[in-house]
């Protein structure tokens, strides 16, 4: 027999340890002339998707196996390696489930050969360090050749290894002895002998310490690398069998393709005996009526027929059926969900109320979504609460059973300062040196020296490699089929989640859908927000306020925006935003739209805001060469700005199909990866443009703008999803201050804003704040009467337990479920039962009746939460110090004790500016001012404006040089602004933006890199109603102000 | 009258890095030179553990990242490895010298900056007063070029905040100054002034204002003990003690000798007590001097450090004898020897050996591998004793490397072979250094003839290859293999690198 094939080999999906990608095993392959390749990666089938994908590329066929470890049945004993490859659906199946098993387990016993093993091909690898024969080893083989029969082969391996030649002739003598035919491989762990390096870093990385340390860990020698047929049949001279055994496996598994693995989705998605198609037509139908009580628009009902019809003709009307069974289920437990992403340009996604963009209101283009053309697998993100998000995804491994559903890995891989940091540390360099050069290489600085440019060298290798497997943030599998018959599941590092062996890219390949569950904090506050706001009716009668009903375009909450008065805001909170609100004064919702895509990197970097900006303004004249133009790029004032809009041009402009303007979405998300597929879509974009009549600068002047999508950009679709978001979360915060604040401050960490800014943009929207108090005061922030008259007056902000330091939730919910009568009206929470309720009146009696610990009363007392006690700050602390945890077993919890009686301590005065920082330090806000107050005298002195004197146009001119000192809000060094840092100060008088050239910012970063305060001189810049400082000086100012309970934001 | 002196040493560690880089000509004698960082390592990090003042202005701080503290020096800072134990061994010593000022002296241990107390109670007269002391320990600080604070008081503890408040002072009673003095300068652990501050008290004046009940209630006796230390309200027993340092043993001649064999047996008189000495206290000496000194001339000193520990006589004194014997002693009567020490400037324990507990009766075995080996060590410096280290490793050339004589206790054990081999995988002879030796091979270039002593034998078996690449890390690219051959009737163990072979052991 003629010919060789490698059955073994290792791809880099057998993490930390193979060294080559599959396309590189393929095309090495195709050069030694070998017709096929095996793939068995270890205790994986994560990496055959893309093998598959290699092996179409090379025109070498894909032999998919996975080499799995079985522990030995003799105690101590190695474990024993066996090859596996499936030669019809059955073995897939089977070897999916023999590691699914294994991943549950945590081990694998040989006996589950017995049941699994039908449909596949074997091979055992003799474990290295075994006598082979030795006794069990030999039960071993002989057992697994009654079950495999002529299936099981025993692997000849030759590595250049001590003994090998003896180990050969043994295992020749056992083959013949157990009567199973001896099979060759070089179990390849890289394509080409080269690679050996990277494979020695990889065992390092794997065993946790530098290469020099890990002395037989390593593999002597380059050998075990892809060796051509003549290469193979001079190792095994004395076994050419064992060559000839590969072909044949080989000729066997042809029975087996990956390619055959069929999915189908969930069918009892509708009531027994309707149609998926009809139920859904039914819901559509429903959900249309609710939408448009008046009657469906026409062309509304147009498009629904249409994508209805498209839905029937590919099969998607379960997936459709499942996502709405999904949102059902939250909307019925009262969680806030919405749809995003390319969905919401279906017509029907939003009868079905998974999206929110009305399709009468917005031109949305569905082939986007669907596409007939591209034939691939919808896509429909959905964003849930995130703080009740848990409850959507276990609901779905009860619905459809965890073995028919689980969620989507992720492939966590080797970017550059990761390879870097791994590699420096596994050549022996310290942490600081590793670092050091992982900032350089960011830098794209040179290397000092040979072992950092080997480090750099073998990193650049490294890059992209898979590093293990991770969960995707929320994309959902369901199969009607056993899941774990299509692919292998593992439990997740989460508890009480499993994931699938292939990420979504795998899934895309394979023709399966996902359906992705995601988080969004937003909606967690809107849904806070909108219960505190109907906790605090005034009229306990009157309808509780829904998301739905938020009243749409609202001139007032248009005014605020205007203002950028946006603090909190989902979207359009963070400084650029703020900057551009002024410029494009949103007045309608589609404002809103454009507001949200346009401060991102692509429409940036395609230079489309600027003329977006100039046209809206009136300063430059909207022109279109000819109508069909004019209704694509209409509602952008003849400015591409969503990625539809590209699309539509392609349609329109140059006679592309609808599917074809996809594929060029794609080539433009893809282009710097793949340059030469976009450049190949310009040239015939510019060709069918000009043979439509346009001009060609014209057409050079769309695809330019086009390039600019391949930055970061919003689908259309996408930004109108998120646009109403910012407009329901602006409406709130404009009629509902004090309910949206308390939300905010509830929903944190989310957002760009601290809770001392939160609460400062509370005050200054007339919310009356009231500090935390252990008396008063919930887990978290609430609404109380202003008076006695109820909520008939708007309400005030209680400050809640949350935003004590070093309090737990736990403990804090202790201490408020003890609380008096004194609090019923805010809270509801009832006192625990037989424990004396307060108001307390002293740090003691509160700690005896709440059982908490006196580590929690210590917290309570440093964020001064005993005022209503008559105890400041220090006082409190002081009789926290005395508790004891010793002093207080359980049965003195149980009878209430008499307060031991200690008098008053003599304590030191606190002085005002120290109250504030202690403040800061200890609940991240104060109430009593701002730490820059203490210090205006002496930064007056120093020549220092308040900051808002430089927003005052009368007072700092463009222009005019001036001084400002503030706490440092934010530091952002974007990466598309060429190394400008943007910091924003803030002092008792409010924020102010800094602009840090990269000259002066080299020049101060080590003096004011970890600053928390600084003094900045610099000119006003005035633009458009955005005020802002170049800086030319910058100086740290932390000994005057001791920040050092100030959250300082960073952003890269 | 009770009187304590108290000697704080802020930057002990930094100025003792400075002394040592001083001595090696590495630092600046004039001047205050580049800031100096020192670095330890702490789970894989490098952290600055402590640092010189100037560094210190620069804004670095103990804790910090070295990365960011390379940074705030601009890049001009010196660094050396931070050594706790070396930084106390040195300030007992320091302790040790400062019993010049009084009768007893002792390492402070409370926590705080390093410090050194001196009983100097009825030494006024001898230093002409007090502020006299002071100037003398003020003169002594800048000739020692230590940065230090220093100041007299009544009782330790008062001191202590005494030097750390009001240096180069002598404080009479405990009045005002204790009072205003801030808490930390007491010397508590770390978490009773940070608690105390967070209620607003600061001073040791608002501290004692609390109360000895409250105090107590919430941050145990020790805070008001100390405090009534420093006020004296408690008296405080002394418990200063001579440090642990050199243990000396001297002898006086008569006159001025220039004989060898007088000071020779001077010397193995000193010798012998000291050695008593030693083992009365379970010691073994590392570091050995003597000194001679002279009537007119230089002292000679000859020093001596030790592998491991010692205190057998007979071995310390073979390692002292070849030198002594070279060492000059002049004819002039002026330049003779008038007094001989001999101490152990550094020692460990050795525990109880054998010979101690048989009282005595046979002297400490002292065996010959150890007199050896000080002896190489004396000759070869420090470095140049290495001892082998056996590391598992498939390559054979790897799978030894050596160690510095310090680390010998550090070594791993060697790996041993796999048992299922009929044949171990390493020879049970090594030939070493590798003999080059002729080999004939046939065309797949397997061994088919070995040259050995009796001529060309064939090749009855061979084994192989087993093919080692070197180690690329440490820039080796070359790959040999390696054959087990059959001839003669011994196995024999091959290398072939490139064309050329070479004999590397045998299985006998």
């Amino acid at each position: 027999m003629i010919g060789f094939v490698e059955l073994g080999c290792m791809s880099n999906f057998s993490f930390q340890e193979g060294a080559s990608h599959a396309d590189e095993l393929f095309d090495r392959a195709a050069e030694l002339g070998m017709t096929a390749l095996g793939v068995c990666d270890r205790d994986t089938v994560s990496g055959l998707v893309r093998a598959l994908e290699a092996s179409r590329g090379s025109g070498v066929r894909l032999v998919a196996g996975a080499r799995l470890r079985f522990d030995a049945p003799v105690p101590g004993a190695t474990p024993v390696e066996v090859l596996l490859w499936p030669f019809e659906l059955a073995g897939w199946a089977n070897l999916c489930r023999l590691i699914t098993d294994g991943h549950r387990r945590g081990e694998r016993a040989l006996g589950s050969l017995q049941v699994r093993g039908g449909g596949l091909m074997a091979a055992v690898v003799p474990p290295p360090g075994v006598a082979l024969a030795e006794q069990w080893f030999l039960e071993v083989v002989e057992g697994l050749a009654r079950v495999f029969g002529d299936r099981l082969s025993l692997v000849l391996c030759r590595h250049g290894l001590a003994d090998e030649g003896l180990r050969l002739r043994q295992v020749l003598a056992l083959c013949a002895h157990a009567g199973v035919a001896p099979l060759a491989t070089n179990l390849p762990r890289y394509h080409r002998a080269s690679r050996r390096e990277l494979a020695d870093v990889l065992t390092a990385v794997r065993e946790g310490r530098p290469v020099e340390a890990c002395g037989a860990a390593l593999a002597p020698n380059h050998e075990a690398h892809l060796r051509s047929e003549q290469a193979m049949r001079a190792l095994f001279d004395v076994a050419p069998q064992a060559i000839d055994r590969s072909v044949q496996v080989a000729e066997r598994c042809r029975g087996f393709d990956l390619a055959q693995v069929r999915w189908r989705y969930p069918a009892d998605v509708a009531p027994p005996g309707v149609r998926a198609i009809e139920h859904l037509r039914q819901l559509v139908g429903a959900g249309a009526a609710e939408r448009w009580p008046a009657g469906v628009p026409a062309a509304v009902a147009a498009r629904l027929e249409h994508e209805l019809d498209l839905i029937q003709e590919l099969r998607y009307e379960p997936y459709f059926l499942t996502v709405h069974e999904i949102v059902a289920f939250a909307r019925g437990r009262g969680i806030l969900c919405q749809g995003r992403g390319a969905a919401a340009n279906s017509a029907v996604c939003f009868c079905l109320g998974i999206t929110a963009v009305d399709p009468d209101r917005m031109d949305t283009l569905f082939e986007r979504f669907i596409s007939r053309e591209r034939d691939e697998p919808p896509d429909i993100d959905v964003d849930f609460e995130h703080e009740r998000r848990e409850e959507v995804i276990q609901w779905i491994y009860r619905r459809w059973g965890r073995h028919h559903a689980a969620l989507t890995a992720e492939v966590i891989r080797w970017r550059g300062r990761s390879a870097v940091r791994d590699v420096g540390k596994a050549l022996g360099l310290s942490q600081d040196a590793v670092e050091r050069l992982a900032r350089r290489a960011e830098l794209d600085q040179p290397a000092q020296g040979e072992l950092e440019a080997r480090v750099l060298c073998m990193a650049v290798q490294l890059e992209g490699f898979p590093r293990h497997l991770s969960q995707h943030v929320g994309g959902f599998v369901m199969s009607h089929a056993r899941l774990d018959e299509i692919v292998p599941v593992r439990p997740a590092t989460m508890a009480d989640r499993t994931i699938i062996e292939w990420d979504k890219d795998d899934l895309e390949a394979m023709g399966l859908l996902k359906v992705d569950v995601l988080a969004l904090g937003m909606l967690t506050c809107i849904r806070k927000c909108l219960d505190l706001v109907n906790e605090a009716r005034a009229d306990p009668a009157a309808p509780a306020l829904a998301f739905h009903a938020i009243p749409s375009e609202d001139p007032a909450t248009y005014d605020m925006a205007c203002r950028a008065d946006t603090v909190g805001v989902f979207q359009i909170e963070s400084r650029a935003q703020m900057s551009m609100l002024p410029r494009l004064k949103p007045r309608r919702f589609y404002d809103l739209v454009v507001q949200v895509a346009i401060v991102r990197p692509g429409p940036i970097q395609g230079d489309m805001v600027h003329p977006y900006l100039r046209r809206r303004a009136g300063l430059e004249p909207i022109s279109y060469p000819d109508p069909r133009i004019e209704r694509v790029l209409g509602r952008t004032l003849g400015v591409p700005l969503f990625q539809e809009q590209a699309m539509s041009l392609a349609v329109v402009a140059a006679g592309f199909t609808p599917g074809e303007a996809d594929q060029l979405r794609r080539s433009i998300a893809a282009w710097k990866r793949r340059g030469n597929q976009l450049a190949q879509y310009g040239e015939r974009l510019e060709a069918g443009m000009v043979a439509n009549g346009y001009s060609r600068p014209f057409a050079q002047q769309v695809f330019t703008q086009i390039q600019g999508f391949s930055g970061y950009g919003f689908p259309e679709s996408h930004a109108a999803s998120f646009a109403l978001l910012a407009y329901a979360s602006a409406w709130l915060k404009r009629h509902h201050p004090a309910a949206f604040a308390a939300a905010l401050l509830n929903s944190q960490p989310m957002g760009f804003y601290a809770p001392a800014q939160l609460v400062r943009d509370a005050r200054e929207h007339g919310v009356e704040v009231r500090p935390i108090d252990a008396n008063f005061s919930a887990w978290h922030c609430t609404l109380e009467p202003r008076g006695v008259g109820g909520f008939a007056d708007p309400p005030t902000l209680r400050l809640g337990l949350c935003l004590v330091r070093g309090l737990s939730q736990a403990e804090g919910e202790r201490v408020a479920a003890v609380r008096g009568p004194v609090q019923a009206a805010g809270g509801g929470s009832s006192p625990r039962e037989g424990v004396a309720c307060g108001p307390w009146r002293s740090v003691e009696a509160l700690w005896r009746a709440a059982g908490a610990s006196a580590a929690a009363m210590r917290a309570l007392a440093r964020a001064d939460a005993f005022g209503s006690m008559g105890l400041d700050r220090a006082q409190a602390l002081w009789q926290a110090q005395r508790l004891r945890e010793a002093d207080m077993p359980l049965f003195e919890q149980a009878a209430p004790q008499p307060e031991s009686v200690e008098p008053r301590a003599e304590l030191p005065p606190v002085q005002a500016a120290e109250r504030t920082l202690h403040d800061y330090r200890h609940t991240g806000l104060s109430l009593r001012g701002h730490p820059v107050r203490f210090l205006r005298d002496r930064l007056a002195r120093a020549g220092a404006r308040p900051c808002a004197a430089v927003q005052a146009a009368h007072e700092c001119p463009d222009g005019s040089r001036v001084r400002v000192a503030g706490v440092v809000l934010l530091r952002q060094k974007p990466g598309t602004a060429k190394g400008t840092v943007f910091i924003t100060l803030e002092d008792e008088s409010g924020p102010v933006n800094l602009i840090v050239r990269p000259k002066v910012w080299r020049r101060f970063r080590v003096q004011v890199r970890g600053a928390h305060a600084l003094l900045a001189h610099g000119r006003v810049q005035r633009r458009d109603g955005v005020t802002q400082l170049l800086v030319t000086r910058l100086r740290p100012i932390d000994h005057l102000l001791d920040a050092g309970g100030q959250v300082v934001r960073e952003f890269r | 009258m009770e009187r304590t002196l108290a000697i704080l040493l802020p930057w002990w560690p930094a100025d003792r890095a400075i002394r040592s880089l001083r001595r090696r000509a590495a630092w600046p004698h004039e001047g205050e030179g580049p800031p100096l960082l020192l670095i330890g390592r702490t789970r894989g990090s490098r952290l600055v553990m402590a640092c010189c003042r100037q560094a210190w202005g620069l804004g670095v701080r103990p804790g910090d990242g070295l990365a960011m503290s390379r940074d705030r020096c601009s890049g001009q800072a010196t660094e050396v490895a931070f050594d706790p134990l070396a930084d106390a061994r040195a300030l007992s010593a320091f302790a040790g010298w400062c019993l010049c000022y009084g009768p007893a002296a002792a390492v402070e241990r409370s926590p705080g900056p390093h410090a050194v107390c001196v009983d100097v109670s009825g030494c006024h007269a001898v230093h002409g007063g007090w502020p006299s002391l002071l100037r003398r320990v003020h003169a002594d600080m800048a000739r020692l070029r230590l940065q230090a604070t220093a100041a007299v008081a009544v009782g330790a503890a008062a001191c202590l905040v005494a030097a750390a408040q009001h240096p180069w002072q002598v404080m009479e009673g405990h009045g005002d100054w204790l009072d205003q003095a801030p808490i930390e300068a007491l010397r508590l652990q770390p978490e009773v002034p940070t608690a105390l501050a967070e209620v607003g008290v600061r001073t040791i004046g608002q501290m004692r204002r609390l109360g000895a009940r409250a105090l107590a209630d919430r941050l145990g006796h020790g805070p008001w003990h100390r405090l009534q230390l420093a006020s004296g309200l408690v008296v405080e027993r002394v418990t200063c003690v001579v440090p642990d340092g050199p243990l000396r043993c001297g002898l006086q001649f008569d006159g001025p000798t220039s004989r060898p064999e007088a000071v020779r047996q001077a010397v193995q008189s000193c010798l012998q007590r000291l050695v008593h000495r030693l083992r009365r206290r379970c010691l073994g000496s590392l570091h050995l001097r003597v000194h001679l000194r002279r009537v007119s001339a230089e002292p000679t000193r000859l020093a001596w450090r030790l592998a491991r520990p010692s205190r057998g006589a007979r071995h310390l004194w073979r390692l002292m004898q070849p030198d002594l014997e070279r060492v000059h002693l002049g004819h002039d009567p002026s330049e003779g020897v008038e007094w001989v020490e001999v101490a152990s400037l550094r020692h460990v324990s050795m525990g109880l050996g054998q010979a101690s507990l048989l009282h005595g009766a046979v002297e400490d075995p002292g065996p010959s591998w150890a007199e050896w080996i000080d002896r190489m060590r004396q000759r070869l410096g420090a470095a140049g004793l290495r001892v082998p280290h056996a590391q598992p490793d498939p390559d054979e050339s790897r799978a030894w490397s050596t160690r510095p004589m310090t680390q010998v206790g550090a070594a791993a054990p060697a790996p041993s072979p796999p048992s299922e081999c009929l044949l171990p995988l390493r020879p049970t002879v090594r030939v070493a250094p590798p003999r080059a030796i002729h080999v004939a091979c046939d065309a797949r270039r397997r061994p088919v003839q070995v040259r050995l002593p009796g001529g060309m034998q064939p090749v009855q078996a061979a084994e192989g290859p087993e093919r080692v690449e070197g180690a690329w890390w440490r820039g080796e690219h070359g790959t040999h293999d390696r054959w087990r051959v059959l001839a003669g009737g011994t196995w024999w163990w091959l290398r072939r690198h490139d064309a050329a072979w070479w004999l590397e052991g045998a299985w006998t």
